[in-house]
């Protein structure tokens, strides 16, 4: 999937759910009303044939001994509606069945075991399919006819006799049944109707659950659609996010919860890009005012000489003035660099000796320790020589960095202290100098490139406070890590570099 | 006039100076707060170029206390921090006028002057006194239509006296504003220069417009209210 589409998959996938629900559910109430109705017409076989065995039984008889194949339904009693047959059991030729019996292959009924007189018993149901495609279900018991049915069976052959007088057969003399004979009575109902209904339901059923399935479908369309709707806006707030407008915080109102991480991501990351810019908006307006003083001297200079003739002398006082201010932009503008650079690790990774690089350092500046009668003190924790992991040459840059930071800074007279340590991990190289009157805001903005504690440039020397901020991005290059801290009036520098 | 440089840069120092100086003005300079707060206090200038960048006490400190002692001299700051803020820091901690690094020496010259007008409340850079006419910004003088022409200290000295006309000006006060604190130049220089002012002046039998207030000093006044 090139671009997957939230609401597309929500929609889908709840679209797959409500139909297999509709389609499950649908089933089983289509299912529950499938053995409703069976059992519904099962029991009104069962009533009917209960209520009409008796008078099937003795209109089958007797319409047997009139010669006739078959019972109008005016004649059959309860069960007029219905279609029905009788046999006499134990017999494979039916008694009689129904004037208009549907063509309907009967199946074979079997005689069961007697019951009580006068009840219909051993009821069983069965569906079949006529020859005519219908479907119907019938209902077959066994059946003892009550001796005091036998009663009403001469009444009714009386009837029939007083009527049918000459047509019929002379009566034969023996009783139509003998109490405990047993008949099989079946009656069978097409299932057109019930058919009919079941299929009204399905329909029924496929309409509202396509409805219901369309319905939901648009709400979830149209809920997901709103849920996601806080997306465009926040969408639009980070497109205003830009280098001059980063100081509008990201926030979304009426934002659902699930895009509440992403919100408050978005907005540590515009803080973060906020801070980033500002200290790089500082660092250009910082570089630009170093620069400015020594190019206010070139140009100061060059214009004083133009203004009128000069001597020789006049003019090689210029020259030295201004290849003075040039230098000093140099040391700027290579300040600059290394500071860019230091940020990438090097390459040529090596044991580097701190206590020795310190030493070094602070040689070089002999002349420097000497005017402020500075000196150095160095506590070298037992063992053997502390090795940092690191290039040399970065190494370096961080130690002739410390030193000239702790000779410009320290009161004259006091002592500089240096400390070098090794754990397992690092090695710990330590700069205090006692600087009085340096205050806490020292210690928080030290490593900010140009920030210098007495906001000025001391008297004299080159450095132009790039010095700690060079310090902190050769440390970091080398995988270490420095602090500051001022501690009753001593500046306490403290380097750690990785030794693996 | 005298002048007071702070800045601790050698290099930017050096030529403005040296520009001051060519325009005859007295220079006189200080590489940091403490030594600036001193010279403030110590001596009584025409005009402090005041750099804010500065070792000791700040540039911005060094106009709060100067302000805060009551002390009415100008002060031009010169600093490298040109945004909106930084200037209205420093103009309401009471500096006179703000240049931002680098400049045109010809704007810093025409700024100090136009401070060094306002100083002794003079608006126009063309001074008129009876027949002689000072004018500032070329440095040309006339007596009538005449030009006389004038070496650079001459000519600081005859400024100076034009810029306090009708008021009685000290000998000592022409000597801070010719030579500052410099004592090797002679007491009487002043009385030399005059003389020499006087006789290109009156070169062309000129009515004298510099007098002499004896016991006092010297007046620069037109001719017929001696």
């Amino acid at each position: 999937m090139a671009a997957s589409s939230i609401q597309r998959r929500v929609v889908v996938s709840a679209t797959v759910a409500m139909t297999a629900t509709i389609l499950g559910s649908g089933g089983l109430i289509f299912e529950a009303y499938r053995s409703g109705a069976r059992s519904d017409g099962e029991n009104s076989l069962t009533s009917i044939i209960e209520l009409g065995a008796e008078r099937a039984v003795a209109e089958s008889i007797f319409a047997t001994r009139a010669g006739n194949a078959s019972v109008p339904p005016e004649r059959a009693g309860p069960l007029s509606q219905y279609a029905w047959i009788c046999w006499r059991a134990g017999e494979a030729e039916e008694l009689c069945r129904s004037t208009g019996f549907p063509p309907v292959k009967v199946p074979l009924v079997e005689s069961r075991e007697a019951g009580e007189e006068g009840a219909a018993t051993g009821l069983q149901f069965a569906e079949i399919v006529g020859e005519d495609g219908r479907h119907y279900r019938i209902a077959t018991a066994s059946f003892v006819p009550r001796l005091r049915g036998l009663a009403s069976l001469r009444r009714g052959e009386g009837r029939a006799s007083r009527r049918d007088r000459d047509r019929r057969a002379p009566r034969p003399s023996e009783p139509p049944f003998l109490p405990g004979d047993q008949f099989l009575v079946l009656a069978m109902a097409p299932m057109q109707e019930e058919f009919e209904r079941s299929a009204e339901l399905a329909r029924l059923m496929l309409i509202g659950g396509a409805g219901a399935l369309l319905a939901a479908t648009l709400l979830i369309r149209s809920s997901v659609r709103r849920g996601m709707a806080p997306l465009g806006t926040l969408t639009r707030t980070i497109e205003g996010i830009g280098e001059g407008n980063l100081d509008e915080s990201v926030h979304l109102a009426g934002a659902p919860i699930e895009l509440t991480p992403i919100v408050d991501a978005l907005e540590r990351s515009r803080v973060q890009l906020a801070q980033s810019f500002a200290r790089e908006q500082r660092f250009t307006d910082d570089i630009a005012h170093e620069l400015r003083t020594p190019l206010a001297g070139l140009r100061a200079a060059l214009e004083v000489a133009l203004r009128r003739k000069r001597s020789p002398e006049e003019l090689e006082e210029v020259l030295t003035n201004n290849l003075s201010a040039a230098l000093d932009l140099q040391q700027i503008v290579d300040s600059l660099l290394l500071l860019r650079r230091s940020g990438a690790a090097s390459e040529d990774a090596q044991g580097v000796n701190l206590r020795e690089e310190m030493g070094r350092a602070f040689e070089e500046l002999g002349e420097a320790l000497e005017a402020r009668s500075l000196t150095v003190a160095f506590h070298a924790e037992a063992g053997a020589p502390h090795l940092g992991l690191g290039a040399p040459a970065v190494v370096r840059r961080i130690t002739t960095n410390l030193a000239r930071n702790a000779v410009d800074h320290a009161d004259v007279g006091s002592t500089i202290s240096v400390t070098t340590r090794a754990d397992s991990e690092f090695a710990t190289l330590i700069v205090e100098n006692p600087s009085e009157g340096i205050r806490q805001e020292a210690a928080d903005r030290a490593f900010e490139p140009f920030w210098q504690a007495d906001q000025a440039r001391s008297a004299g020397d080159q450095h132009v406070g790039l010095g700690l901020a060079i310090v902190e991005g050769c440390a970091s290059a080398l995988g270490g890590r420095a602090a500051v801290a001022t501690v009753d009036g001593t500046f306490r520098i403290t380097i750690e570099l990785p030794l693996a | 006039m005298r002048i007071l440089v702070v800045e601790d840069y050698g290099p930017l120092r050096g030529p403005v100076v040296t520009a001051l100086r060519d325009e005859g003005w007295t220079v006189d300079v200080a590489g940091d707060g403490d030594t600036a707060l001193q010279a403030i206090a110590g001596q009584e200038r025409d005009l402090v170029i005041l750099d804010l960048m500065i070792p000791g006490v700040d540039g911005l400190n060094v106009l709060k206390r100067t302000r805060a002692t009551g002390d009415m001299v100008h002060i031009l700051v010169m600093t490298a921090r040109d945004s909106v803020e930084d200037r209205v820091r420093a103009l309401d901690a009471g500096a006179d006028d703000y240049l931002v690094k680098p400049f045109a020496i010809e704007e810093l010259i025409a700024r100090t002057r136009a401070l060094l007008r306002r100083k002794f409340q003079v608006k126009s850079p063309t001074i008129r006194v009876g027949p002689l006419v000072v004018s500032t910004a070329d440095r040309v003088v006339k007596m009538d239509d005449r030009v006389v022409d004038l070496t650079a200290r001459e000519y600081a000295l005859l400024e100076y006296f034009a810029h306090r006309s009708n008021e009685i000006v000290t000998r000592s006060e022409a000597h801070l504003s010719l030579y500052g604190e410099q004592t090797q130049a002679s007491s009487n220089v002043v009385d030399v220069y005059v003389g020499y002012l006087r006789k290109k002046l009156e070169a062309a039998g000129e009515p004298r417009v510099l007098h002499t207030r004896r016991g006092q000093g010297y007046i620069l006044t037109a001719p017929d209210q001696p």
